[in-house]
């Protein structure tokens, strides 16, 4: 196999005689010959290889980006996953267009210091003299900052994002009625699901990683299966468009939401939680008693209850309650009444004690209003209200909760994000700046990410600071630890891998994007962003 | 004093009666030097102090200065010492001294003019230092002769910590106003700006690569590493800055570039370099167009004006004044002598270039919203795309005759075919046509880009046009990442010259033109400009891409002069 040794152009004479193979033989060498190599011991080879532009090139248009990306990880030289870097940024470029190779590398990689990489750069031509723009500097993305990769696909935003638990697979639900999985390790598109005729408006994942339930906008959830890649059961219930899905702790049932902002048709609007078998995909039960949309469901720890929170938001609000219901039996346990206007979320301890709920804008008020811009704690064993936390600075549009239950983590409209102390009900920290619409937790509790309109991703540290927070509840003016820009247009959701590391974000853009949070080129943390220079 | 290697503390050196904010080390690793004082504080210990850091001792006291010690620094021959002084509201006449080592002697002191020094880098060649102080100045002395040589204004805060390179060329200054900004010593200006947190103490690794600062005061008390060479690479230094236009000379000789920040920068096209820097601090660009002798760039604003700008000496020359809303596009007539202005305030007004009276003002526009206007280049005729009706709209400037309108499509860019006098490239939501506006037909439609073309660039020379459109993948897609190149005159395609004169066939019903080459960025693109050499391709977004076109076929070899006679 080692066709290109001894030859003064080594690169081109073994594209040559790739060339001229039959292509059997042809297809054999560029599906094993990495892995030959690395069989036989033969390093150097393999770096010859992957450094070698005709192989990238041909196997690119053979086998695709992601086998070509597989390829690197055989070895651990770090010129070598600095190249399969530039490629997994360059992916859904390539596996559309293999022939822009040459220009994502060149856009990439160009200047680069690493001798091996300058030998890939300067052979890099796409095949056959064919005309093409040369990048004559860096302007793409360079390798080694934090986004990863871009899932490309789909025809319309992300609406959500699910993780498998063991975070390999990424499953994104779109505007365009598809779900797509995606090998969140190589992004690779794995999966479509298409079979929804309206769009995706939630997605969830059953514990075992296997299915994924979907929710749509006409109502209809659907069960699929990601190994099989087939559709197992249609859901059909709701007359409304699904707004949350959920999926018990056992993986035998879904409970999911509907309710529409607006609505225009004459039948009566869906404000129901319905409860599905997802082996049979019976309805179960029908959750009814709410008058309003609602907003946000949350399973409880024991796996046999949920809390619902409902209002709407824009017009005046007639049902600002949060509910308890018994899965089993379809009966309200529990009414929660005492906010003023709609509840726009809610977090459920890992305990299952306590409940805390926030408060969105007021009966017909403008969101100016203050009257309904608190937070809500209640005892789920007594259904009694704790205690009412006030948020000065605006209501909040997302909560989240550490991992251990005793802090809760809020974002609101007016940019800040605040740690309240769960049993105290003060506020530990307020980071002013850090706000927006969208917000999850770091499994370890340590980081925040949040997103909003207009706004990057951004990863704020919390852990450290909650323990030296010593004027309570000031505001602390903070940058964030990373700041994930990239997107074309408003994030409207986030995932964090299971590893705390790796975090995903689906966009109004209609792309997803993956992001490494401790990229490992530690010199490109702060890369050095010119403000503007001057000459005159 | 630690031991690197062990960790452990070998000596404490006590002897300061007040906080020691400056120490430096001879070259030779065995004196120390210490200087005292707490600005802080009214009468504190501002003396300097040698130790030997061999046996921890302190061996001299150099003697007391006026003001705490700021900053001190070894000479590169170890045989001196520079102490520098100061508190921030008072200057003081031993601002800066010169120590001797070996002796203790003082052998010079200066006094800085306006400002406490607060920190001070010494040239590696021991001729050249530079100074930071806290009338926000970073001055270059001649170390040698103890003279100021001149001050560097920039920063609008302290400055805390300089350093220089080790070529002696290049100085990168922290400041309080969360900047570092890095200067070359030798023009004493400005060569780039970098957004820090609270950098105060700087240290740059002896190869110039690398940057490193320390950063404190409740921003995380970290140490940053910045990889310089991104910045040191002058070419690259506005690439990372979004751009909203681009608009090349026609003599292919320099680029302009409106930034997101609103400034307007000329850069060479072959070196990439910045030349100049026109209205910092200005209004947002609209719409750019240079005049036919590369002398001069017009600009439509966001602030209802039109301004011409000289491009020898970087200045604004003319403002025009007379739209009362968001100018939309403006266009040069090929002859110089006219500028044509689109507004949203639903005017199209006709400027003189050379005093900038307003000649005409057409304001019965059969539409509102306009988006974009060109004049063709035999200056016959005035094509509009607007936003609120589809269809190209054509006035005759020799006529004033009425509107006319082609195409059906929502036009959204139009540019102008400079060898063919009657001829337009308009792109429309779905495709590029190449309108002959004389007998009202498409010559031919372009095919390869992905839908939704933006924008379009002709070259100077007609060969090659350039468009902005969406890359998509086989559902769905990113938009406006990619630029497409088509060869108008290429074998691949014939002659427009040859189409507009033949009746048969049917130029529209022929095949599509294919595009020859395309590149896709990360991020969307909004304008696009090519050479007049054709080979040259700017294309500006939230990245700043320079292309280069390769691998092109000679063009064909017929005479400009007959295909012009041609149509």
């Amino acid at each position: 196999m080692d066709v290109h040794r001894n030859v003064s152009r080594p690169n081109e004479a073994f594209f040559r005689r790739l060339q001229n193979m039959s292509f059997e033989l042809r297809h054999y060498g560029l599906r094993f010959l990495p892995a030959t190599l690395v069989d036989a011991g033969n390093l150097e080879s393999l770096q010859r290889v992957l450094t070698s532009f005709w192989f990238l090139q041909a196997k690119l248009a053979e086998f695709g980006p992601w086998a070509l990306i597989t390829d690197y990880e055989l070895s651990s030289d770090s010129d070598l996953s600095v190249i399969r870097d530039a490629l997994r940024l360059s992916a859904h470029f390539l596996a559309v267009r293999p022939i822009d190779l040459a220009g994502q590398l060149l856009g990439r990689l160009v200047g680069s210091e690493q001798a091996t990489i300058q030998i890939l750069v300067s052979h890099a031509e796409p095949p056959g003299d064919r005309p093409w723009l040369r990048p004559l500097t860096r302007s793409l993305a360079p390798p080694g900052q934090f986004l990863v990769c871009t899932f490309a696909g789909h025809a319309g935003e992300v609406n959500a994002l699910a993780l498998t638990p063991d975070g390999k697979y990424a499953v994104s639900a779109s505007d365009d009625g598809t779900l797509k999985v995606w090998d969140s390790n190589t992004g690779n598109e794995t999966v479509t699901f298409s079979g929804h005729a309206s769009k995706v408006t939630a997605v969830a994942i059953t514990p075992d990683g296997l299915q994924v339930v979907s929710g749509s906008a006409d109502g209809i959830l659907k069960l699929w299966d990601i190994r099989r890649a087939e559709e197992l059961l249609t859901l059909r219930g709701h007359t409304g468009s699904v707004n949350v899905v959920a999926v018990t702790a056992d993986g035998r049932r879904a409970v999911s939401a509907a309710g529409t902002f607006a609505n225009f048709s004459t039948d009566p609007p869906d404000h129901t939680i319905r409860v599905w078998d997802l082996t049979t995909g019976a309805e179960l039960r029908t959750l009814r008693g709410h008058t309003e949309r609602i907003n946000a469901l949350a399973l409880l720890p024991d796996d046999r209850r949920v809390i619902s929170a409902a209002g709407h938001t824009l017009l005046k609000s007639t049902d600002n309650t949060l509910r308890v219901w018994d899965l089993d039996t379809g009966m309200e346990l529990q009414m929660l009444n005492g906010h003023s206007g709609a509840v726009v979320a809610v977090v459920v301890t890992p305990d299952g004690r306590y409940a805390v709920s926030a408060g969105g804008t007021s009966n017909g008020e403008t969101i100016w209003s203050t009257k309904n811009n608190v937070l809500k704690v209640w005892d789920l064993g007594h259904g009694s209200e704790v205690r009412t936390i006030h948020c000065p600075s605006g209501p909040a549009r997302a909560l989240a909760i550490t991992p251990e239950g005793r802090h809760i983590v809020s974002i609101g409209h007016m940019n800040e994000l605040i740690v309240w102390d769960l049993d105290r009900g003060i506020a530990l920290l307020d980071l002013p700046g850090a706000g927006g619409d969208v917000l999850a937790l770091t499994p370890d509790g340590e980081m925040a990410l949040t997103s909003g309109y207009n706004k990057p991703v951004e990863v704020w540290h919390l852990g450290r600071r909650i323990e030296q927070s010593k004027n309570l509840g000031k505001k602390v003016s903070a940058q964030p630890f990373r700041t994930l820009i990239g997107h074309e247009s408003d994030v409207l959701s986030v995932a964090v891998m299971p590893d705390g590391r790796r975090v995903l974000s689906g966009s109004f853009d209609h792309t997803v994007k993956i992001w490494d949070l401790h990229t490992a080129r530690q010199i490109q943390l702060w890369p050095a962003i010119p403000v503007r220079s001057r000459t005159s | 004093m630690w031991d690197t290697e062990t960790g452990a503390l070998l000596h404490t050196l006590a002897g300061h009666a007040s906080s020691v904010r400056a120490v430096a080390v001879t070259p030779d690793g065995r004196l120390a030097i210490s200087g005292g004082g707490d600005p802080y504080e009214e009468s504190s210990d501002n003396t300097l102090r040698i130790w030997d850091l061999e046996r921890g001792t302190e061996l001299c006291r150099l003697g007391e200065l006026s003001c705490p010690v700021n900053a001190l620094a070894v000479t590169p021959d170890g045989q001196q010492v520079v102490s520098v002084s100061g508190r921030h509201d008072f200057s003081a006449d031993d601002a800066i001294c010169v120590w001797h080592l070996k002796s203790g002697i003082r052998l010079r002191c200066l006094r800085c003019p306006s400002g406490a020094p607060l920190t001070i880098a010494l040239a590696s060649d021991g001729r050249r230092a530079v100074l930071g102080s806290s009338d926000f100045m970073v001055s270059i002395w001649d170390f040698e002769h103890g003279v100021e040589l001149c001050k560097m204004a920039g920063h609008t805060m302290p400055v805390t910590d300089v350093a220089i390179f080790s070529d002696n060329h290049r100085a990168v200054s922290a400041a309080a106003d969360a900047t570092l900004k890095i200067w070359n010593l030798e023009k004493a200006k400005e060569l780039a700006t970098l957004r820090s947190q609270n950098d105060r103490a700087l240290a740059i690794t002896p190869d110039d690569r690398l940057l490193i600062s320390a950063v404190g005061y409740g921003y995380g008390d970290v140490l940053k590493v910045r990889s310089l060479e991104s910045v040191i690479a002058e070419e690259s230094l506005d690439d990372n800055l979004g751009a909203s236009h681009a608009a090349i000379t026609p003599d292919g000789q320099r680029v302009a570039i409106a930034y997101d920040n609103k400034t307007i920068g000329i850069r060479d096209l072959e070196t990439r370099k910045s030349l100049m820097d026109l209205g910092r601090y200005n209004e947002d660009v609209t719409a750019m167009a240079i005049t036919p002798d590369s002398k001069h760039l017009v600009t439509g604003l966001v602030n209802h004006t039109v301004k011409i700008w000289s491009l020898k000496e970087g200045a604004e020359e003319k403002v025009l004044l007379g739209h009362r809303q968001v100018v939309r596009s403006v266009a040069v007539t090929t002859d110089g002598r006219r500028i044509v202005s689109g507004s949203f305030d639903r005017t199209i007004k006709i400027w003189d270039f050379r005093d900038g009276s307003l000649l005409a003002t057409l304001d019965e526009l059969p539409f509102k919203m306009l988006n974009v206007l060109a004049v063709t280049s035999d200056n016959r005729r005035l094509a509009v795309g607007a936003g609120d009706v589809d269809g190209l709209f054509i006035w005759d400037l020799t006529t004033q005759g009425p509107w006319t309108l082609f195409d059906e499509h929502n036009v959204t860019s139009i540019a102008v075919l400079p060898n063919h006098p009657h001829c337009v490239a308009v792109t429309t939501k779905s495709s590029i046509h190449l309108w002959d506006l004389e007998h009202g037909l498409i010559l031919r439609k372009l095919s390869g880009h992905a839908g939704f073309p933006k924008l379009a660039a002709v070259s100077m020379n007609g060969r090659y046009i350039c468009c902005i459109d969406g890359f998509t993948t086989s559902q769905g897609g990113l938009r406006d990442t990619t630029i497409r190149v088509w060869d108008l005159t290429g074998p691949a395609g014939p002659h427009i010259a040859d189409l507009a004169r033949s009746s048969s066939p049917r130029p529209a019903q022929l095949e599509p033109l294919e595009a020859i080459a395309s590149f896709s960025g990360d991020r969307s693109l909004r304008s696009c400009a090519i050479a007049p050499n054709g080979v040259t391709v700017v294309a500006v977004g939230e990245q700043i891409h320079w292309l280069q076109l390769e691998g092109i076929a000679p063009a064909m070899t017929r005479p400009l002069a007959l295909r012009q006679k041609g149509i």
